[in-house]
């Protein structure tokens, strides 16, 4: 019962928030809509082209690096539960592993995936 | 009705600067009631100062109707305003004054300047597309008069939409009539072209030297102030334009230690817009030449400056902190020989922009060549930095076209 109860006050608070916002949201003015202020600011001129084009996101090959490299991380919780059992085995199995990946992580340095750019 | 700042701060402001309008951006910096804001989104006054070339009277309009109302106009010595703007004219010395009156006519509702162009869009809609687009798919078509983005090839190899922008002619951060286009993948200048005005100040007839180099001095400093102020460090920007109106060779060596600073503007500046040697001799920009060590000077030939002890050009680097480590070098150097000076004048001297000799157009057309060089392949935000440190004629604390060297 008194959880039906907090179900229902929950409900009834979410839909109060939400017809709220409906409520205060405050449409754009027309002084707002004119054509001059809803045009980039770039010192006095409009841009030749749309807007609507393809960022070139410049960083994206570190963002790929940045995935791949926590993904090692994944196979270290089952090695670290097996550690002890294995003894040194794992120990230099994970160093194997660690070594290659570190020679892709030189690799990517020297094609320059670690730049910004 | 959108009023954008309270009674309590200071007022909004967004400055217009022409040339000669360098000393009024300066002084309204260093001016605790006001506020300048870099966008005229952020503003509530208009503030234009210096003059206003005829081409770029419309660029001025589309600003003056970016700030949203209610909102003031104020002109500062500025000639060639367009028509259709009523500003209220003021004096430099009672500028901050008349801001805060308009200011308080707009908080009451007393003041407010019109719209001066249509409020829709001028082109009108040709798209054919169903999500607003032109044409077929995403691409193509030019809807609203614009063209859609089309892919080009980029430095790193891959093709993708380029986006084709004119930066300026009242943009903060640029040099004052600059204009930056630029065809953007990303925030990468794939294609760049920098165009500086072709008017400027010039000079005629005997001035003194201690007049010229009180003028360096003070051109210099607020140079750098704008520099600092372009790389987001409006404080210190604030001190700096204070210096600049009045400047010692105290202030400027204080600056200097606080530039030295670890953590400061050679971060944002190192290592970014450099220039070769080759690049910089015989354009006419004789400080930018002494920055990389070559000798380019009309004062070694003035017989006004025998016996004042020229220093050697250091090079400091082709790039943006080498250039501001020169005007803190030749602003000092100035204050030296303007004391030293007494009564001499001369009547071809070594302005801060470069020798007398050299005609403003030809200035202007090699400025603007090399600045291209120094931007292109850059980043937007590196961009603007380079060319903040590459400012004309324009941004000198004189009036423009008007041969004034205060004395």
């Amino acid at each position: 019962m008194l959880l039906a109860f907090l179900a229902a006050v929950m409900v009834a608070g979410s839909a109060a928030c939400v017809m709220a916002v409906v409520a205060l949201q405050r449409r754009p003015s027309a002084d707002l809509q004119h054509w001059s202020r809803t045009v980039p600011v770039l010192g006095g001129l409009e841009p030749e082209t749309h807007a609507w084009g393809r960022f070139h996101a410049r960083f994206y090959p570190m963002t790929l690096v940045l995935i791949a490299f926590e993904m090692e991380m994944m196979f270290m919780y089952p090695w670290a539960i097996v550690y002890r059992a294995l003894g040194i085995k794992a120990l230099v199995e994970m160093g194997v592993f660690l070594v290659i990946l570190s020679l892709g992580i030189l690799y990517a340095w020297r094609e320059g995936g670690l730049g910004w750019q | 009705m959108a009023v954008t700042w309270t009674s309590a701060g200071p007022v909004p402001v967004f400055v217009a600067t022409g040339a000669g309008g360098a000393a009024v951006r300066h002084a309204l910096r260093a001016a605790d009631e006001v506020d300048l804001v870099r966008s005229p989104r952020r503003a509530c006054v208009l503030l234009v100062a210096g003059d206003v070339p005829t081409g770029d009277r419309s660029p001025l309009l589309q600003v003056h109707d970016q700030v949203p109302r209610p909102r003031g106009v104020v002109a500062v010595g500025a000639r060639g305003m367009p028509a259709e703007l009523a500003p209220i004219t003021s004096s430099l010395g009672g500028l901050v004054a008349t801001i805060l009156e308009v200011g308080s006519q707009i908080l009451v509702g007393e003041h407010d300047s019109d719209d001066v162009l249509p409020a829709t869009n001028p082109v009108e809609w040709r798209g054919v597309g169903p999500n607003g687009q032109g044409g077929e798919g995403m691409m193509g078509g030019v809807p609203y008069g614009r063209a859609m983005a089309m892919t080009a090839e980029g430095s790193d190899g891959l093709t993708l939409d380029r986006l084709y922008l004119t930066l300026g002619p009242w943009l903060p951060g640029l040099p004052s009539g600059c204009r930056l286009e630029v065809g953007l993948q990303g925030d990468v200048l794939e294609e760049a072209s920098v165009a500086y005005p072709t008017t400027g100040p010039t000079l005629a007839g005997q001035v003194r030297v201690a007049s010229v180099e009180q003028l360096r001095a003070r051109t210099l400093l607020g140079w750098l102030a704008d520099l600092t102020d372009t790389a987001g460090l409006p404080a210190l920007a604030r001190r700096v334009s204070r210096l600049a109106l009045d400047p010692t060779p105290e202030g400027v060596d204080a600056v200097r230690r606080r530039l030295d600073r670890r953590w400061g503007l050679p971060v944002a500046t190192d290592g970014v817009g450099h220039l070769e040697r080759d690049d910089v001799t015989g354009c006419g920009l004789g400080w930018l030449a002494r920055s990389r060590g070559v000798d380019e000077d009309a004062r070694r030939d003035d017989r006004a400056y025998d016996g004042l002890e020229l220093a050697a050009p250091t090079d400091r680097g082709g790039d943006v902190t080498g250039r501001w480590r020169t005007w803190l070098d030749e602003a000092a150097e100035a204050l030296r020989l303007a004391e030293a000076a007494e009564d001499r004048t001369t009547d071809r001297p070594e302005l801060p922009w470069g020798s007398a000799a050299v005609t403003v157009e030809d200035r202007a057309v090699a400025h603007a060549a090399l600045a291209t060089r120094a931007v292109s392949g850059a980043e937007l935000g590196r961009a603007v930095l380079t060319l903040a440190s590459l400012p004309s004629a324009c941004d000198a604390d004189v009036a423009a076209s008007r041969a004034e060297v205060p004395a």
